[in-house]
């Protein structure tokens, strides 16, 4: 007989700020609003994405498990008293305090019921004082497998996960439309050991691959287009590209076949500079996240070919970018933040994050800097988040840093426009430069940039007066004009599109000015899987009625 | 009610400290004299919240120095009671 596993993230809400959250925790999980479209306009985008180390978790033992995602107190409460032998709760820093609540629930309610917690949040320290039976540090299917006296080094299988993009107004306006985006896990952890790293300190700065090969990630892409039709994916690694034998594999595998898949990962300089970019492209590169870190950046990963270099070339092929910076490093002032705005902004990146300097659990920076006592330890947990302010500088006041922080999102939105109207800038240069390619691959990709623009325009038409200055609505124009020119203008069922898109933005922005920021609390999701199943391989079906399915593929 | 609330409150209190229950003083300062950090003060509360279906409002949190706060606080959120008292 399986065993019966309850997996389940935090319990929301998110956007009370009360012990557990902070005011602005309302987008949890939401990497968009919170990360890398923060804008103050109504362009920002949003995402729904899945809390994936418990899916993964799931598709990879023998038990009968539920995944609860986002449950509230009384869903989960519901849920531990139907009988578990385990229950698993992932969590993140700032969600230690949930995490206590739901301890402390499952010892009273599921007294017999064994309790595991995982996840970034057991990066801290003394968590031996928290009542539970075992705590998964690093990668959770292991440890989860050898919890479970099951075989820890069975095959693996990874579970088809997706998220949908959407403007963050189709939250409220969901006749606005979504975008799905499969989710690959290809490893965990990374070799480069940056300082600040806490991901890489959390592995033991080692590289712990999921996905064995580029066949196994190329095979994967397929299967999730046969099961749900996903043509766009987001690898989870990273640094992908610089597994150069394993990408090359990958990229073999695209050639041999029709690929028109495209992908998105995360990338160092280093890395990038290493690839004769048209190859990548025709594989179907289409997103990167660079860590530009600084204009003076201090670390290894940087060192490679220029990054306006590398940024323009991505850019001049409809290569949509993240471009990261981290505020707080030692030679930082509020005048040289600035500079960097301004350096970010020039490469013309399509998204951006601006995070403060962390010393995270068990990486070097903290323990240097503990040594130079300019660790502030009081921050409250709850507040430990990609803006807290956790160390002494010399050059910011409390408090100053994180508005710092704020004003150059605002900065970078006033300078270079919304993000979605630079994602179009970019598709729309790849297009220019890909579309007269004798490449037949080439040709392809730039088919595939000239839908996305065609699908992304409407939204500008009769929203203008809703971009951030006379500059940027000047800029946007003249696109518009320019698209005009080449695609031709809107057609009668996309004009109506574009003009029920205006009314949207109309609408809201009448809203936000009487009721305010409109807050977002994710819906609770629930799966279950069926037991026993003796062949992994085939798709597993929810055993209630109303929940997605959880398909997993083979590795 | 009280009965069971101190002997929940000192079980765990006894456990999380790993000291004997005899030894409790109720009126010492949880993190001077016990030296409670503030994980172990969340572990604490989180027990009582769940074991009497009661929240404790986060303005109330810092105000809360020893474990007869802790009761006190307890009881006026059982009663419904105004929470002033509790640090009279």
């Amino acid at each position: 007989m399986s065993p019966k596993v309850l997996l389940t993230s935090v319990f929301r809400p998110f956007s009370t700020n009360n012990k557990y959250n902070l005011e602005e925790g309302d987008k949890f999980l939401d990497f968009f609003s919170k990360r890398l479209s923060v804008e103050s306009g109504l362009f920002p985008l949003h995402d729904n994405h899945p809390t994936v180390p418990l899916y993964l978790i799931a598709a990879n033992i023998d038990a009968q498990v539920t995944i609860l995602e986002t449950p509230t107190l009384d869903e989960y409460k519901a849920e531990l008293q139907k009988g578990y032998d385990v229950l698993g709760i992932t969590f993140y820093t700032f969600q230690l305090p949930k995490i206590m609540h739901m301890i402390a629930m499952a010892r009273k309610f599921a007294p017999r019921t064994r309790v595991v917690i995982g996840g970034f949040g057991t990066a801290l320290s003394n968590l031996e004082d928290l009542d539970v039976d075992g705590i998964s540090k690093g990668e959770g299917v292991r440890f989860m497998r050898s919890f479970l006296n099951q075989d820890t080094e069975a095959p693996l299988v990874h579970p088809v996960l997706t998220f949908d993009i959407r403007l963050r107004l189709a939250v409220q306006y969901p006749e606005l439309g979504d975008h799905k985006c499969g989710i690959i896990v290809n490893g965990f952890g990374c070799p480069h050991g940056c300082d600040f790293c806490t991901t890489s300190a959390y592995y033991g700065r080692k590289h712990i691959p999921f996905i064995k090969s580029g066949a196994q990630l190329y095979a994967l892409m397929q299967h999730y287009e046969k099961a749900q039709g996903v043509r766009d994916f987001l690898i989870y690694e990273e640094d992908f590209l610089i597994y150069n034998k394993f990408v090359k594999e990958f990229i073999k595998c695209t050639k041999a076949s029709d690929n028109n898949y495209s992908w998105g990962c995360f990338a160092t300089v280093k890395a990038l500079s290493k690839y004769d970019l048209t190859e990548l492209v025709k594989s179907g590169l289409s997103h990167v996240w660079v860590g530009v870190e600084s204009v003076k950046s201090p670390f290894a990963k940087s060192h490679g070919k220029p990054i306006a270099e590398i940024m323009d070339e991505l850019n001049a092929h409809g290569i949509t970018t993240t471009g990261s910076i981290i505020a707080g490093l030692d030679h930082h002032t509020a005048k040289i933040m600035y500079e960097e705005y301004d350096h970010l902004a020039s490469l013309h990146p399509s998204t951006v994050q601006i995070s403060s300097l962390i010393a995270g659990p068990g990486t070097a920076l903290r323990k240097h800097l503990k040594e130079e006592n300019r660790l502030i330890e009081t921050v409250d947990i709850k507040e430990s988040t990609l803006y807290s302010e956790t160390i002494r500088h010399p050059a910011f006041d409390p408090g100053e840093l994180k508005q710092t922080i704020f004003k150059g999102y605002e900065y970078i939105y006033q300078k270079i426009g919304p993000t979605l109207l630079r994602m179009l800038e970019t598709w729309f240069s790849g297009y220019q430069t890909l579309h007269s390619s004798p490449d037949p691959l080439l040709n392809l990709r730039s088919q595939i940039l000239k839908k996305r623009i065609l699908s992304v325009r409407p939204i500008f038409y009769y929203t203008l007066d809703q971009l951030p200055n006379a500059n940027i609505r000047g800029q946007t124009q003249a696109l518009l004009k320019e698209l005009e020119g080449i695609f031709g203008g809107l057609d009668d069922p996309t004009t109506k599109k574009a003009e029920m898109i205006g009314r949207c933005f109309a609408a809201e922005h009448e809203r936000r000015m009487v009721e305010g920021l409109h807050i977002y609390e994710p819906d609770t999701r629930s799966y279950y899987l069926l037991s026993d199943i003796p062949d992994k391989r085939t798709p597993v079906f929810p055993s209630k009625p109303g929940n997605n399915a959880v398909l997993v593929h083979a590795l | 009610m009280t009965n069971y609330l101190e002997q929940c409150i000192q079980e765990h209190f006894s456990k999380i400290q790993k000291i004997s229950p005899d030894e409790i003083d109720w009126d010492a300062n949880l993190f001077e004299f016990y030296n409670l950090n503030s994980l172990r003060a969340v572990k604490l509360l989180s027990t009582i919240e769940v074991e009497f279906d009661i929240e404790f409002p986060n303005d109330e949190l810092k105000k809360i120095k020893t474990l007869n706060h802790v009761k006190k606080l307890s009881e006026a959120l059982i009663q419904k009671q105004d929470l002033d008292f509790a640090y009279n």
